[in-house]
């Protein structure tokens, strides 16, 4: 049985945005692991221009306390 | 000139009043420095990714500025550091410049961007708008026939007529 391969697509390109905004978290999220690293762009298929800025805003939310440098809990 | 965007995080255990007497004296500082504020405004308390301090939570505050000069903009930096009511600051350049914000504007974009947040609805919906076109077309070619059709028909009868 032959796999058939999820096709990927830029997913800033398919929604015609040009600019990531730090601020919007619900967007970076979805590039993002449950642990908070960056997905690789060979993963989400991402166009390296968007990607570029995508790591950008990503690192911006991550000094201002928006988003999390690493998500691996120490309490517990 | 060039456009900044500032967010900064105030210690969320300070009254609305004391956010305010903080904001006010940033805005005095900026104005001191030359910087030119555009927005000035409250983003909301959100839980922080990470804890700064031992707080869990914090209050944003989202500031635009116009400046000139590098020079004065480390110095507002600097003096951001130095507060010891903001726990972490940020400034950032923009492309382009900020809107000015108006809280009734921004409630009315809320409920509209929620309505048109699908691309692909727009590109289908275009495409019914060609269909719809192309049918309006073919409805129009006909109405044009069955008229031609029937002064054809009404020239006919009176050739006839004449004849008789």
């Amino acid at each position: 049985m032959a796999f058939q391969s999820r096709r990927k697509y830029c997913y800033f390109k398919e929604n015609a945005i040009t600019e990531v905004d730090y601020k919007d978290i619900k967007l970076l999220k979805r590039f993002v692991t449950d642990q908070g690293k960056i997905m690789p762009r060979r993963v989400t298929g991402t166009s390296a221009k968007m990607h570029r800025k995508l790591v950008r805003a990503i690192k911006r939310a991550r000094n201002i306390a928006l988003m999390p440098f690493n998500n691996v809990s120490t309490e517990s | 000139m060039r456009y900044y965007e500032s967010l900064y995080i105030i210690n969320p255990n300070y009254e609305d009043s004391r956010i305010d007497e903080t904001m006010k004296m940033v805005s005095e500082k900026c104005s001191d420095y030359g910087l030119k504020i555009i927005n000035h405004r409250i983003w909301g308390k959100k839980r922080l990714a990470y804890s700064i301090q031992k707080h869990k939570y914090g209050s944003f505050i989202l500031l635009h500025f116009e400046c000139k000069s590098i020079e004065k903009l480390k110095e507002f930096d600097r003096f951001m550091i130095l507060q010891n009511d903001i726990l972490r600051n940020q400034t950032v350049v923009l492309g382009k410049k900020p809107q000015i914000h108006n809280e009734d504007e921004s409630k009315r974009d809320d409920s509209s961007s929620k309505d048109n947040d699908l691309p692909k609805k727009a590109v289908n919906n275009k495409d019914a708008l060609i269909e719809e076109e192309v049918k309006e077309e073919t409805e129009e070619d006909t109405k044009e026939e069955t008229e031609e059709e029937a002064e054809e028909d009404t020239k006919q009868e009176s050739a006839k007529e004449e004849e008789k």
